[in-house]
């Protein structure tokens, strides 16, 4: 079997293909402004046509709202309920203009939308909820979603695997991404999640702000006179770790610390790392492990044993706390959840040739 | 030394009179209702040396009113003129970062902090104006909520905006609520015969209006959950607390709410009485959680109490080896219930309440924590004039 796997990202879409062993055949990235059919054709197949047919493809979607809660078959009914919850920050259209590009070129093929946000659709209302008029928040659809939830599910199932499988297991799940996020999971069971209505809450990323005064955006507007899309550019894409260390920055590199600037970038993202951990701890009155992901899993010893020092002196027996590493990639992840979601590959099928 | 303590709010003035350094209270009172006429006529309701509370009936149309006719009713008593005079400024900004002596710059400098806390500064800063005239010549001191909180390292009180932009460079985290932190945090370190230098502990000053948490290490405020305003943190009465960026962003661009109206509803309207949609008194909610038929008011209390233990493990983390949970102020010191959910398993964090002692705390100092608790729990009746009184005495002796 061949799987596509799509996953679009800030500014492009990689495209893997994989068998079902999830073994790697090919990977590329394309940017989106040379996202065709045309250039799909000439990077997916062969002169023949045939050897990079897919059987199935996935994609990743960052959100899903309150309507996807796990993957599900695009159809037209799918693509009205994606424009349904568009907003500013997740503009439908686009995916949508993505998708109909890549199913131009592969017609016949059930294509598959794995959301980001379905894994934290089922959080507890109080950690779902913010300190907001219950009435607004159910109108404007405000609630945490979590946005990192496809690496914390597969992250928190390999833990359950590797510690034995107990049933109420409480994991730390860290997701080590440009954006990093952090889960309380009891189980398979998140009860917390540092991201929040939008990606920009939680732990500072290399360049979005993290959690922020909401009053410094009245002041912004009042005093400074900045308008929305200026404040928004300022938030997503010139705070940060970037911002504190003035220079555009990695994660990795900000956890290597060779400047001052850096060194303080770094010590910034471990107290609001330590923060959320504490949190998470109380959520859970308990940590039984750990366990990294994310594209800088690799980094995840070196986080895991400074975080571990930071906390030792508060939380009792943290030494017996299991650290463990998730070194799957997201395509890989991508690649295996049509086999562990309830979509039956025979009926993808059928729908797809009823829907077409 | 005879110091007299006033503590502003948008609408009334208390006032103390302490015999220092033995913190003996004197005389006490507060101007209630002053401005535009209300339902309810002005009024100054006000005792002698712990008596009986007496209440004087009189019209008060500002501050510097309210200032006059508590001082002719102080001067019933001769021996009661003050020595000096201390003020709460709930924010000092970065212009005024530490408590200090009133002088001529000062008089000015105070001018530029007014805008900072809108409901608070404005009436504080004309009493001590008016103070300057009315008690020439005895020395003045500002005792601001902030000046606790200097301490916060930059590592706390940065936020992850851009550096150098001369537009985000002045936004940090300022903390609230600093007096009475200090003041319970002195009082616990006392009471647990921990010298307050080597203190570590959180306390949660949970006001019926406002409330804050505050993690302390060697005495010393290292955070607060409060930020660059006092709309950040726990959920509040009317405040929404912690709250993704995001979403005021979403309401001034897609649903066209201006900036007002944004800084209204969350300031305002949110909290408590935003999620019940009825009171904005967590103490009414608690009571009608449990009953059928009021699912907002079970959910409004599930949202208050999580965010608050969620915070609790967050500085239990960061104060690094606590001591002590303290709770204080209206509903720290009131409601049990509240401290019982908050302190539920935490044991991972060597917290362990004792339930019975939790039910009958008596103030002004309890322990409620378990014998083989590693982390005491304790509960202080806060006493910010005190505290005033103190760190003004201290000033006066430097």
């Amino acid at each position: 079997m061949i799987i596509h796997v799509l996953i679009p990202s800030i500014n492009e879409i990689s495209i893997s293909i994989l068998n079902e062993n999830g073994e790697k055949h090919y990977k590329k990235k394309l940017p989106y402004n040379s996202f065709s059919r045309e250039s799909l054709r000439k990077k997916l197949l062969d002169k023949d046509g045939s050897e990079k047919y897919p059987n199935v493809a996935v994609m990743r979607l960052p959100y899903g709202g309150n309507v996807f809660s796990k993957p599900v078959l695009w159809s037209e009914k799918t693509k009205q309920q994606l424009q349904e919850i568009s907003y500013d920050g997740f503009v439908a259209a686009y995916f949508v203009e993505y998708i109909e590009e890549y199913l131009a070129v592969f017609p016949d093929r059930p294509l598959i939308l794995a959301f980001e946000t379905s894994f934290f659709i089922n959080l507890p209302a109080r950690e779902a909820f913010y300190g907001v008029d219950s009435t607004l928040s159910e109108k404007m659809r405000i609630r945490k979603y979590g946005f990192h939830g496809l690496y914390h599910e597969y992250a928190c199932f390999f833990a359950r695997r590797q510690i034995g499988n107990k049933r109420n297991v409480r994991i730390l799940s860290i997701c080590l991404e440009p954006k990093t996020e952090i889960a309380a999971v009891i189980g398979n069971r998140p009860v917390m999640v540092s991201g929040g209505m939008t990606p920009l809450e939680g732990v500072p990323g290399e360049i979005t702000c993290g959690k922020m005064d909401p009053a410094i955006v009245f002041e912004m507007i009042t005093e400074h006179k900045l308008s929305i899309e200026e404040i928004n550019e300022l938030l997503c894409r010139k705070s940060g770790l970037s911002g504190i260390a003035e220079k555009h920055v990695t994660l990795p590199e900000v956890l290597e610390g060779k400047t001052p600037e850096l060194k303080f970038a770094c010590d910034v993202f471990f107290y609001h790392l330590l923060q959320t951990c504490g949190a998470g701890i109380a959520a859970m009155n308990g940590v039984d492990a750990i366990v990294f992901s994310g594209r800088y899993v690799n980094y995840g010893t070196k986080v895991g044993e400074r975080l571990a020092n930071m906390i030792k002196p508060s939380v009792k027996k943290i030494d017996s706390a299991k650290q463990l590493l998730c070194k799957e990639e997201l395509d890989v992840i991508l690649s295996q959840k049509i086999f562990i979601s309830d979509i039956a590959l025979e009926k993808c099928y059928a729908d797809a040739r009823s829907d077409r | 030394m005879k110091i007299l303590v006033f503590n502003c709010g948008s609408s009334s003035l208390k006032y103390k009179l302490f015999k220092m350094p033995d913190n003996k209270e004197l005389a006490a009172g507060e101007a209630q209702r002053i401005g535009p006429p209300t339902a309810e006529p002005s009024r100054i309701v006000y005792r002698f040396e712990g008596g009986d509370f007496q209440t004087k009936y009189v019209p008060m149309r500002n501050h510097a009113e309210a200032l006059q006719e508590a001082m002719r009713i102080l001067k019933e008593k001769s021996e009661y003129s003050p020595n000096a005079i201390a003020h709460r400024l709930v924010h000092g900004g970065d212009f005024i970062k530490h408590n200090t002596l009133v002088g001529t710059t000062e008089l000015q400098i105070l001018e530029k902090v007014r805008k900072l806390a809108p409901i608070h500064n404005p009436p504080a800063i004309d009493t001590i104006n008016a103070c300057a005239k009315y008690f020439s010549g005895i020395p003045q001191a500002v005792v601001s909520d902030t000046a606790f909180h200097s301490t916060i390292p930059p590592v706390a009180a940065s936020y992850a905006l851009p550096k150098k932009h001369k537009k985000t460079e002045r936004f940090r985290k300022y903390g609230f609520h600093g007096i009475s932190h200090e003041y319970v945090v002195s009082e616990a370190a006392d009471f647990l015969k921990i010298p307050l230098s080597s203190f570590n502990c959180v306390s949660c000053h949970l006001g019926s209006g406002g409330a804050s948490l505050c993690a302390v290490q060697g005495g010393k405020s290292i955070d607060n959950t409060m930020g660059y305003s006092p709309l950040p943190g726990l959920i509040m009465s009317t405040r929404c607390g912690d709250l993704d960026p995001g979403f005021v962003m979403r309401l001034l661009s897609e649903y066209n709410f201006d900036v007002g109206a944004v800084e209204g509803l969350l300031n305002r309207k949110s909290g408590v009485l935003g999620l019940s949609g009825k009171s904005a008194d967590i103490r009414d909610i608690i009571k009608n959680a449990s009953k059928e038929g009021h699912s907002r008011d079970l959910l409004a209390m599930q949202i208050y109490l999580w965010r608050l233990k969620k915070y609790l493990g967050a500085y239990l983390a960061i104060a690094g080896g606590a001591h002590a949970v303290i709770f204080t102020d209206t509903i720290g010191e009131s409601v049990p219930e509240v401290r019982s959910i908050v302190c539920a398993e935490m044991s991972i964090f060597g917290l362990k309440i004792d339930e019975e002692r939790n039910k009958k705390a008596a103030l002004p100092i309890c322990d409620i924590s378990a014998n083989d608790s590693a982390v005491r729990i304790l509960v202080i009746a806060t006493n910010e004039e005190i505290s005033i009184a103190r760190n003004a005495y201290k000033l006066l002796c430097a």
